[in-house]
């Protein structure tokens, strides 16, 4: 049942990024042509655009948390003896879960404090625009959560190289 | 203290293998607490480092390079490089290079183009008897290009890391000569070691087939075309070329390609998205780190202390490309830059250095490291589509290395090859 809500989730989670990242293409490229045709650059572009950005920016840190597929050096820890590497893992994914936790409050109560102030061209207030973080966060804490009970796997392990 | 934590915790996560950008995270989150800056100040500024608008070219750099590449452009660019250069020595050995380097003018991802290249000529180049240790070194030292040859999403992240103030398109004319420069130097190399070899050379080509290869070639290499000329002429921002070349890329690839379904632009997105996010996590994170090693003054420590050892300009140039090329050899290209740059422009511009210049220089040490191991990006995609250990590739790269080693000398210490172009359209 978890699982699936999980991977259902996620897949949804994921349309919805793909989704931005083909807006985002669009209205640039509506930016040129109407410049070109019309010689009239639409206030609400660049804002929209830059937020759409900033949104696909913080859900793929999330999820590539999920997956484990960020960027690290593996060169020390799998020099390690066995059992210490298995320490360590846990390690990190406790340290990905703080920052989780970090991204969920401290981006809440920043959002919060945005919410009067507005995006310019756009007519938004600012926290939409920050709102991202702490849901970035709810996607980190709530997977590694479910991962430590067995109900998500992260895909980046098991593909360690060498 | 604060400045021993900074680094000593810094570098702690990035050994137990934390990812580069959490450790980013949190050590800057360790460090604000202990000076009691408001944690509000971290998550605005993480949000401000990726809400940018050049970084917005980022995206789609990275949208047209994988469009084009599921549009078969590798196979074209093969072709094309093959009834040019094909006729030589070595033949295969020398069209891998010089198609590394049009596909460079089109994506500038070294990764995508050693798995995209690499998977046509390596196979291909075994076949035509080339051993395989050989194939798979010139395939991944000539995918390095990409860095280099404009346009490189790895130079709109070094303008960033700059603090604003680069020219995204002079950096992108500053790397044209450096690297066609790298790519006729590996060129010679892989002929070199081809006639040593007793490689085969490909029969000419008819004018008639070269004419064909170039029909079919040019709609992709024009992608690179609309994005240098758009900037150039001032017709365009970075990041609207940038945006201009997907959509032309979409039309060319999907649309009037009837062999290539329009589904297949959901993977690609996909896979743009996964490689975007690697990368904006690093620039979100690295942005709160960079303001506090400037906020700790930690770049001017640095660069007082080691202007009191020398102030001698090539022995600093040269400090610096030993730092960058060790860097090299265990991180991967983008956090290098957002690491190195706060601190290592600074000591390059005191000696005189051109920001764009000093851009460019580190590109090229960039490019060796995707090819040095133990962790070098290229290095291991190219073994593994050759299926080869990565031992017997380093081997054969050794000339290669050589190369790229005197090309990045020459670059650094002769300003004016990176500086012609730029200044030309000043």
């Amino acid at each position: 049942m978890v699982e699936k809500a999980l991977i259902k989730a996620r897949k949804i989670t994921e349309s919805l990024v793909l989704a931005m990242i083909a807006i985002m293409t669009l209205i640039i490229c509506y930016q040129v042509v109407s410049r070109f045709a019309f010689n009239y650059t639409p206030p609400w572009i660049q804002p929209l655009s830059l937020l759409l950005m900033v949104w696909i920016g913080f859900i793929g840190l999330a999820i590539g948390i999920q997956d484990n597929t960020h960027i690290k050096i593996n060169l020390f820890v799998s020099k390690m003896p066995e059992r210490l590497q298995k320490v360590i893992r846990a390690l990190q994914r406790i340290l990905a879960f703080v920052f989780g936790v970090f991204m969920l409050i401290e981006g809440s109560k920043f959002s919060y404090s945005m919410k009067d102030s507005s995006i310019s061209g756009i007519n938004t207030p600012s926290a939409v625009l920050y709102v991202v973080v702490p849901i970035a966060g709810l996607l980190v804490t709530i997977y590694l959560l479910f991962e430590c009970f067995g109900k998500w796997k992260a895909i980046g392990d098991e593909e360690v190289e060498e | 203290m604060v400045i021993a934590t900074l680094i000593g915790l810094f570098l702690l996560l990035l050994i137990i293998g934390v990812p580069v950008a959490l450790a980013m995270g949190l050590t800057s989150i360790v460090v604000a607490f202990q000076l009691d800056i408001p944690m509000s100040v971290l998550v605005q500024r993480m949000v401000a480092g990726v809400n940018s608008f050049p970084l917005l070219a980022i995206p789609f750099f990275i949208l047209a390079g994988e469009i084009m590449n599921s549009g078969g452009i590798s196979q074209k660019l093969v072709r094309l490089s093959d009834v040019i250069v094909g006729r030589f020595r070595g033949g295969l050995g020398i069209v891998n290079v010089n198609t590394s380097m049009l596909f460079g003018g089109i994506s500038g991802s070294a990764l995508a183009d050693a798995s995209s290249i690499g998977s046509i000529m390596i196979p291909m180049m075994k076949k035509k008897g080339y051993d395989t240790d050989y194939s798979v070194a010139v395939t991944v030292s000539g995918a390095t290009q990409g860095i280099v040859i404009p346009p490189s999403h790895n130079m709109i992240i070094y303008a960033l890391a700059a603090g604003g103030g680069i020219s995204i398109s002079s950096l992108f004319l500053a790397g044209i000569i450096p690297g066609i420069l790298l790519g006729l130097g590996l060129m010679v190399t892989a002929y070199v070691i081809a006639v040593k070899r007793k490689y085969p050379a490909e029969k000419p080509s008819s004018f008639r087939e070269i004419l064909k290869a170039m029909r079919e070639a040019i709609p992709g290499l024009l992608t690179g075309v609309i994005i240098i000329g758009g900037i150039l002429s001032g017709i365009f921002t970075v990041t609207e070329s940038a945006a201009i070349a997907v959509a032309y890329a979409f039309l060319t690839s999907f649309v009037f390609n009837r062999d290539v379904p329009i589904s297949r632009i959901i993977p690609v997105l996909a896979q743009t998205f996964k490689t975007l996010a690697l990368v904006l996590f690093l620039i979100a994170t690295s942005s709160g780190f960079a303001w506090l090693l400037a906020l700790l003054r930690i770049p001017t420590l640095v660069s007082d202390s080691l202007l009191g050892l020398t102030d001698n300009p090539i022995l600093i140039t040269l400090f610096i490309i030993i730092i960058l090329l060790f860097l090299g050899t265990i991180l991967d290209v983008a956090p290098i830059i957002l690491i190195t740059t706060p601190i290592l422009l600074p000591i390059a511009t005191s000696i005189g250095m051109d920001p764009i210049h000093y851009g460019i220089v580190m590109m090229i040490c960039m490019a060796i490291g995707l090819v040095t191991p133990p962790v070098g990006g290229a290095l291991f995609v190219g073994s593994a589509i050759g299926k080869i250990p990565v031992e017997r590739v380093i081997k054969s790269l050794l000339p290669f290395y050589l190369c790229m080693i005197v090309i990045l000398l020459l670059v650094a210490f002769v300003p004016q090859i990176t500086m012609v172009v730029p200044n030309l359209f000043q």
